[in-house]
């Protein structure tokens, strides 16, 4: 079996053409398109460069004001403290800094805000797709937050995000800026969050919008994008290309060499889903690390990150395996290469569904659907998500997924690969 | 050793292989002769077992490896009419993996590698990749896989075609060692009659999926013994010329290639006279004639009406 295994690994390392295809080739397109297209796949769901959101301001600062005020004389503190109190708090008015944060210079490129008086104008704003998303600043937001600060009271200062839809980059995007907000301001505030019922809502599951989660960490980089895009789209084209060398191994007869000789069938079928499940692990961890060292795409990441980066890794190396296992098959059995042609030319639809080349929600919801349910697609959220700062768990459907499809790929494979001799 | 009863194989509708039967004994060199397309290759798969035959068996000390092909299949060696090898590695190391693939490993391994290399002359180039050899060079490599692994019967199809003469006496000679020396059986597919009377015992003649004919060489040039082939080789050929050799009494048979004519006539008869009148008839320029005793390639015209190659 280790030979089988390393005769495909030799075969292939002396293949200029392929070494070219799975490892140079990805990481020339991720340089091109993290380059050239980044600010276009920041603009997410308007295709020009920027992306508008809206910000609604339902509270009256100097209402606050007024009730921080006489919060502050019930505290019997000493009257020159609190008009000190009092001025400071003028100063650092988190609605004020929330604002200064999003109407930063670095943002400006790519995100333009919009004020709104009240919510449902900036609801009506979003379904007719002006604004990407909107962040609500609730009634007494600012009193409720110098409060925890100031009184040292639970706070409860809330801020609403809606956003256009789920997992979208400019939802990344606007969910990271809170959270730069949230960090610069070192809230222990919670802020309203949840997709999908993870955390309880209190309202806004609009039809249009859900709101975005705030655990997230940092904004995907068109580099992490591209990375992750390019990485599961060649390595899903390693399957068609190994399965194609195992054809290949038939018609030159090495293949009735190999079974000559006793092999098993079986045998031979599992250490084409060995080849495939490394050669695509090894594609990815290289193409990961250079792309880390050459254009810092996962710099600074901690153990854990890339512990679980591993897992889906490992993963999806499996799947590809499993793919090519599948495939080796289907040409054995059917003694054409015109599925593995076939799924060969698949692979780019296959990567558009998955959003190897820009996120497909901005085209339509149930096109990132279907994406999600093709190979690459599956993987693919479940690097972006992990990549968002979600938890292990939370991307386990998605996993649980790619673990299905390894194993409908084997058993397929298996009960279709020609058993005692070859026809 | 190994005996195949009314073996036949057809593809959709086409009928490769019609009717074959035919044995092998043990340390045999024995010859299966046959024209493009007669069936030789279907023939050789289905009795290496790589290919399931539509009729027939074959056995293998009297069992039947269609059913059990674990018993033969570790003493085969088979060498394929296609250079069956990885191109793009080594010699070395296509030696190695299959070496591998038979469960030989460590210094067994390398010897038998270095072993195989020296007896078909390949030691020095075999760090080469195979695809920058020569022709008769990968031929002598796709024969050196397959006797990795010590077989008891060698079963080699067409292991000359297309090669310089150089290396044909190469391996023929090759071949020859190891069926004499080594006690190897061995059952060797060509449409070269000389490779097959040089180097085989016995002798298949196959065409259109059928044996036509089988024997111990002498056995089968006995059949022409009351015939002789003359030899005519002319400036340019003409049908003219042929009609009145194939209406001169005495000619059993008239056959056109580039060079000339051969005619298969019945021994004994006195007919360069006569030929030699045809051709002034004709107005054709001999420029050489002889007779000849016959071969197995007249053996092969005079069952089939053909030539083995065009
Ligand atoms: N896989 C196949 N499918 C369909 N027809 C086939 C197949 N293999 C062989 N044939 C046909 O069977 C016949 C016998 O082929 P085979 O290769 O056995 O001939 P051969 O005697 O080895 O000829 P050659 O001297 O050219 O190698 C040919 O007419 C060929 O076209
Ligand atoms: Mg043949």
């Amino acid at each position: 079996m280790f030979n089988l295994v390393k005769k495909d690994f030799l075969t292939l390392s002396k293949s200029k053409s392929d070494l070219l295809e799975l490892l140079f080739m990805p990481f020339i397109l991720i340089a091109i398109l993290g380059f050239a297209l980044g600010n276009l796949i920041m603009g997410g769901s308007n295709s020009i460069d920027t992306f508008h959101i809206g910000i609604v301001n339902e509270q009256n600062i100097e209402e606050d004001l007024i009730r921080l005020e006489t919060d502050l004389m019930e505290q019997s503190l000493p009257e020159e403290m609190a008009a000190e109190l009092l001025a400071g708090a003028q100063q650092i008015d988190p609605s004020a800094v929330l604002r200064e944060v999003f109407e930063d210079e670095s943002l400006e490129e790519i995100m333009i805000v919009n004020e709104f008086a009240d919510t449902e104008s900036a609801q009506e704003a979003m379904k007719e797709e002006e604004i990407a998303g909107f962040i609500t600043i609730p009634e007494a937001f600012s009193y409720n937050v110098w409060r925890s600060i100031y009184l040292e009271e639970d706070s409860a200062a809330t801020l609403e995000m809606t956003v256009l839809t789920n997992e979208s980059l400019s939802g990344v995007i606007l969910t990271s800026v809170v959270t730069t907000f949230v960090d610069q301001y070192n809230l222990e505030t919670s802020i309203a969050l949840a997709t999908d019922g993870r955390a309880e809502t209190e309202a806004n599951t609009e039809e249009h919008g859900e709101i975005m989660s705030l655990s997230v960490e940092e904004p995907i980089s068109a580099f992490q994008y591209y990375t992750i895009g390019m990485g599961v789209m060649f390595a899903l084209s390693t399957a068609p290309a190994l399965a194609s060398r195992a054809f290949k191994e038939k018609e030159q007869h090495v293949f009735g060499r190999i079974m000559l000789s006793g092999t098993k069938p079986l045998t031979y079928l599992s250490s084409k889903m060995i080849s495939g499940t490394l050669v695509t692990f090894i594609q990815l961890v290289i193409l990961f690390l250079f792309s880390t060292l050459i254009f810092g795409t996962f710099k600074g990441r901690d153990f854990d990150f890339w512990i679980d980066m591993g897992y889906i890794t490992g993963l999806y190396s499996l799947l590809i395996g499993s793919i090519t296992s599948l495939l080796t098959s289907i040409s054995l059995h059917s003694n054409n290469n015109n599925t593995v042609n076939f799924f060969g030319s698949f692979v780019s639809v296959f990567a558009f569904l998955g959003g190897s080349f820009t996120p497909v929600e901005q085209f339509s919801e149930a096109l990132k659907q279907v994406g999600n349910w093709t190979p690459n697609g599956a993987t693919m959220t479940s690097y972006l998500q992990l990549m968002q700062g979600f938890e292990f768990q939370e991307v386990l459907p998605l996993m649980l997924r790619v673990v299905g499809m390894i194993i409908i790929c084997i058993v397929v494979a298996v009960i279709i690969f020609p058993k005692r001799r070859l026809d | 050793m190994i005996e195949v009863k009314n073996l036949g194989k057809n593809f959709k509708k086409k009928i490769a292989v019609d009717d074959v039967s035919m044995y092998l004994d043990e340390g045999e060199s024995v010859g299966l002769l046959g024209p493009n397309g007669a069936g030789k290759s279907t023939t050789i798969s289905m009795i290496s077992t790589l290919l399931p035959p539509t009729k027939g068996t074959v056995k293998y000390n009297g069992k039947n490896v269609l059913k059990e092909p674990e018993e033969l299949r570790p003493i085969l060696g088979v060498v394929p009419q296609e250079i069956a090898l990885y191109e793009e590695l080594s010699a070395y190391e296509n030696m190695s993996f299959f070496g591998k693939v038979y469960g030989i490993s460590g210094k067994k391994l390398e010897d038998k590698i270095q072993e195989t290399l020296d007896l078909v002359g390949l030691k020095e180039r075999q760090k080469d990749a195979v695809e920058t050899y020569s022709g008769g060079m990968k031929r002598r490599i796709n024969i050196a896989v397959a006797l990795m692994h010590d077989p008891e019967i060698l079963i080699m199809d067409e292991p000359t075609v297309g090669i310089d003469p150089q290396s044909r006496n190469y391996i023929l000679e090759m071949v020859r060692k190891l069926n004499r020396e080594r006690g190897l059986t061995v059952l060797y597919t060509s449409h070269y009659m000389e490779e097959v009377e040089k180097l085989c015992d016995r002798v298949y003649i196959m065409d259109h999926g059928q044996i036509i004919a089988s024997g111990t060489k002498e056995e089968l040039k006995s059949i022409l013994s009351n015939e002789e082939t003359i030899q005519i080789q002319v400036e340019e050929t003409k049908s003219e010329f042929r009609d009145l050799l194939s209406s001169q009494e005495g000619v059993n048979q008239v056959l056109e290639d580039e060079a000339g004519y051969n005619l298969i006539v019945s021994k004994g008869e006195q007919l360069l006279g006569e030929i030699f009148d045809h051709a002034k008839q004709a107005n054709i320029k001999i420029i050489g004639i002889h007779v000849k005793t016959p071969t197995l390639e007249d053996v092969f015209l005079h069952l089939t009406g053909r030539k083995l190659r065009d």
